[in-house]
């Protein structure tokens, strides 16, 4: 099945990008890239670089080139030509537009969801090549507004939403107040030192989705769990730092979120249902700061689920009836390798379970992750027009309901079901969870 | 394999406390807290009425509110909580209620005696904080990194000196963060400010700063160091000289600064956390030599450990001479001390504890999901269902133990000879 593109997307005048190029001399332009070039990158860039055989191969991993038609310009390699080689090659020739040009392709027409990497015959990352790019346009400061001021967010008050620490204490306080309402000696312990688990959500749960908190206390109720949340900066695990390009904020980020951790000390923390901020703590955050591995063990939603599933702490009521498909998020199935897990969390809680096709470690971006949702409303049409072959996919398993365990996708995919006129709705691994298990196990 | 003492004892039980039997069955148990000497334990219920209310050592406090949380013992053994009255924020110390109301208040902290008692505050949508009952005079549109001076008569924190849109990001980057002491701020602002810390002696603030996106700094009383980093932590005052250290990172690599200038000599691939004795004769911070490879440093000089993953809790010794800290390695802890780890692994060990006299370490663990407490390499020979750190008397000859076992809550006096 496949849907009609709808028109090409208007020119974007985005203020974060456009200000600072004014300002920009070429030598300026040569100064920064040399600088992040020679002393933020080495072998990885150069074996990359050199490997590249531009066989095209990757192309076909990219929803962007899939879905604008095959066009070249939205090939990997094609965003690489346009984008770092260029910052290479062209020498003393990098002018403020073509610092404009990469700005828009490195963020607003790469999820980083590395399903490229799967198609080069070499392995080559291109979503680490996007974000050189990315580092680049931040240290000349030509970054799309939204996502600058996320990263704003993040430096002030550590989490992406302007949320303040009152405010993120008193939406703990009016959840667990509710949930007594169903379940009367339901805690949801703020600063519980010495707990098994510390949960760390991002900040569109306290802000606009704060059921979700009050879900996960149930499900951590039900289960037993001695789990805890912080009441100090450090309860937002989210990073959007990281895909603004600024690392240093990205890692002070990380350390926050660790360090409430560690002074909680807890024996792990458990990870609501977010992509992209495992990424970040699994991955970037935690290296760019020296840990190879995160210093307290970290566990995404879905590991957690599925340990509590496996191991009968918490059971199953009555199985979801409506038909069900799964996206796997890129970040936590790309990343870590959890689709096996989530599919045996679906296999316990639903009943009519359809396969999108391609899926697992093949299935596509949503469309909205790497920061490119965070670039904001200016950028929504064109990614929508990114998410065509997103939508034919969704649209062709027929299911009623789409479970996703990571906000982006959440959200990325509502919107594709809106603009698409896909009769689906999308919902989170707990919501299904919290609907089915049994309330007295 | 944890070492036990086969002379067995179970020491002599100063305090015991049934804390279930406070209970009656409509009350609900929120966290157990248990006073710096032992002495008093508190519990929070859900009365029949609804209220919260404290009970210490069996006693209920006089004071029920719609909701208190955050109970928690001052170092000189006072029980604090912040309450809601229905109306209203404000905090409770040994059930007398403070006269200051908000509408909200949060983050109690305590001067090191415990004399002097601060919480953060939001009124009317602005923010300031609260010392002794007394709020701070001008609030600001956003507050964070609260700090108590050492003596605690002074605090400061980041403020946002005026609000701004979100999505304004021109006006953000102009600065409109600044550190305010005792309610007055520094006459600069700044794009960020992280951590401000007091001098020694209370005078002086110094905190992180980012003077644009790129630019890293410390500044102290307001004035930013002449020089910029690539990204700086938390700053120290020497105690000595009231000299500032910051780890700061120059050139993808970590190291001292004092005073703006590179201090020490060994560039790491991290470092932070930079603590001076009581007297600055030493200067300790956590390092990474290596991508992954975490050690102590000591004046400059790394400690020569196995491999670790992760090291929290640097703690020195009474005297100074001595610097103890928690290891991490595959999901597992132990002491490290004096340059060596001790190598015995638990599932959790908390940061280290020194006898006034400096000769003894000892620490809270959890082993086999249990808890105990661990000296000088030797295990307590009896685990319970939790313990608070231990504390050492001054004769340093005995070590208290705070543990609750069974729904009893225990002070137990365990002489050092039997561990």
């Amino acid at each position: 099945m496949t849907l009609q593109q709808t028109t090409l997307h208007a020119p974007i005048i985005d203020e974060g990008i456009e200000k600072k190029l004014s300002g920009l001399t070429p030598e300026t332009i040569r100064t920064v890239i040399d600088d992040v070039l020679s002393s933020e990158t080495g072998p990885r860039l150069k074996a990359y670089l050199k490997t590249c055989v531009h066989c095209g191969l990757c192309s076909d991993g990219c929803h962007f080139f899939l879905s604008f038609d095959r066009n070249p310009r939205y090939s990997p390699v094609g965003k690489i030509k346009e984008t770092l080689a260029r910052f290479i090659h062209d020498k003393n020739r990098i002018t403020a537009d073509v610092i404009r040009q990469a700005a828009v392709i490195a963020y607003t027409e790469c999820n980083l969801c590395r399903r490229c990497v799967m198609y080069c015959p070499f392995g080559i990352d291109t979503a680490y090549m996007i974000g050189i790019v990315r580092r680049i346009c931040h240290r000349l400061g030509v970054t799309p507004l939204y996502i600058q001021d996320t990263a704003h967010s993040h430096s002030a008050f550590m989490n992406q939403m302007w949320v303040k620490e009152d405010e993120w204490i008193d939406t703990i306080h009016w959840q667990e107040e509710d949930a007594r309402e169903e379940i009367p000696d339901l805690r949801i312990p703020l600063e519980k030192e010495g707990a098994d688990v510390m949960y760390s959500v991002i900040a569109p749960e306290p802000r606009f989705q704060a059921d979700l908190i009050y879900k996960a206390a149930v499900l951590m109720k039900r289960a037993g769990i001695d789990w805890t949340l912080p009441a100090t900066p450090g309860w937002d695990n989210s990073d959007m730092a990281m895909f603004s390009g600024d690392n240093e904020i990205m890692g002070r980020i990380t350390r926050t979120h660790f360090e409430a951790a560690e002074r909680l000390n807890v024996k792990k923390i458990v990870m609501g249902e977010c992509g992209h901020a495992f990424r970040s703590v699994y991955d970037t955050g935690n290296r760019w700061l020296g840990w190879t591995f995160p210093p307290i063990p970290v566990v995404h939603a879905i590991e957690f689920y599925y340990d509590l599933l496996k191991t009968g702490r918490i059971r199953i009521r009555e199985k979801f009836k409506p038909r069900v498909t799964f996206h796997d998020p890129c970040n936590i199935v790309r990343g870590k390798g959890l689709h096996e897990k989530a599919r045996y969390i679906i296999a316990k809680t639903c009943e009519n379970f359809i396969e999108m096709t391609p899926n697992r470690e093949h299935n596509f971006c949503c469309g909205a992750g790497g920061g490119v949702i965070n670039c904001g409303p200016p950028y929504k049409s064109k990614r929508m027009q990114a998410s065509r072959v997103k939508a034919e996919q969704l649209k062709n398993t027929g299911a009623d309901v789409v479970i996703t365990p990571c906000h982006n996708c959440h959200s990325g995919i509502d919107d594709i079901l809106h603009h698409y006129k896909i009769p689906m709705s999308v919902t989170f691994m707990v919501d299904i969870l919290t609907t089915t298990m049994e309330t007295n196990p | 394999m944890l070492l036990t003492n086969p002379q067995k004892s179970s020491g002599t039980v100063e305090k015991k406390e049934t804390v279930d039997a406070w209970m009656t069955p409509s009350d609900h148990l929120e966290d157990i807290q248990v006073s710096p000497d032992g002495d008093n334990v508190a519990a929070m219920f859900v009365n029949k009425e609804g209220e919260t209310q404290l009970c210490v050592n069996g006693q209920r406090w006089e004071h029920g509110f719609e909701r208190l949380w955050y109970p928690r013992f001052s170092p000189d053994n006072r029980l604090t909580a912040l309450a809601w009255d229905g109306e209203a924020w404000t905090l409770i110390v040994d059930d007398q209620v403070w006269d200051s109301r908000f509408d909200y208040a949060w983050n109690t902290g305590f001067s090191q005696d415990g004399h002097h008692i601060m919480v953060v505050f939001q009124k009317d949508g602005t923010y300031g904080l609260c010392l002794d009952d007394q709020p701070w005079t001008t609030s600001f549109p956003g507050i964070g990194h609260a700090a108590i001076s050492p003596d605690g008569t002074r605090t400061a924190a980041a403020v946002q000196m005026e609000k701004i849109s979100e999505g304004d990001i021109f006006s953000f980057q102009q600065g409109v963060f600044s550190t305010a002491v005792d309610g007055e701020a520094w006459t600069k602002n700044f794009v960020n400010i992280w951590d401000p810390v007091f001098s020694h002696d209370g005078k002086k603030t110094a905190a992180a700063v980012r003077l644009n996106l790129y630019d890293y700094s410390v500044a102290v009383n307001g004035e930013a160091w002449r020089k910029c980093f690539e990204c700086v932590w938390k700053p120290r005052f020497q105690p000595d000289t009231d000299d500032v250290v910051a780890p700061v990172r120059k050139g993808q690599s970590w190291t001292l600064a004092k005073n703006g200038n590179l201090f020490w000599k060994n560039r790491f691939t991290q470092l932070w956390h930079p603590e001076f004795n009581h007297d600055g004769s030493k200067l300790a911070a956590v390092v990474a030599p290596a991508f992954g490879v975490w050690s102590v440093a000591v004046n400059d000089t790394v400690w020569k450990l196995d491999r670790f993953d992760a090291i929290t809790g640097l703690t020195y010794s009474p005297d100074g001479s001595r610097l103890a800290a928690v290891g991490m390695k595959k999901g597992r802890h132990t002491l490290i001390y004096d340059g060596k780890s001790c190598n015995r692994f638990c599932e959790r060990v908390w940061p280290p504890v020194f006898s006034p006299d400096s000769r003894h370490i000892a620490a809270r663990i959890e082993t086999n999901g249990r808890y105990t407490v661990i000296l000088d390499g030797r295990v307590w020979d009896r685990t319970y269902d939790k313990v608070w750190d231990p504390v050492f008397d001054d004769a340093n000859d005995a070590l208290v133990i705070r543990a609750f076992d069974k729904g009893q809550y225990l002070k137990i006096r365990a002489p050092l000879s039997h561990f």
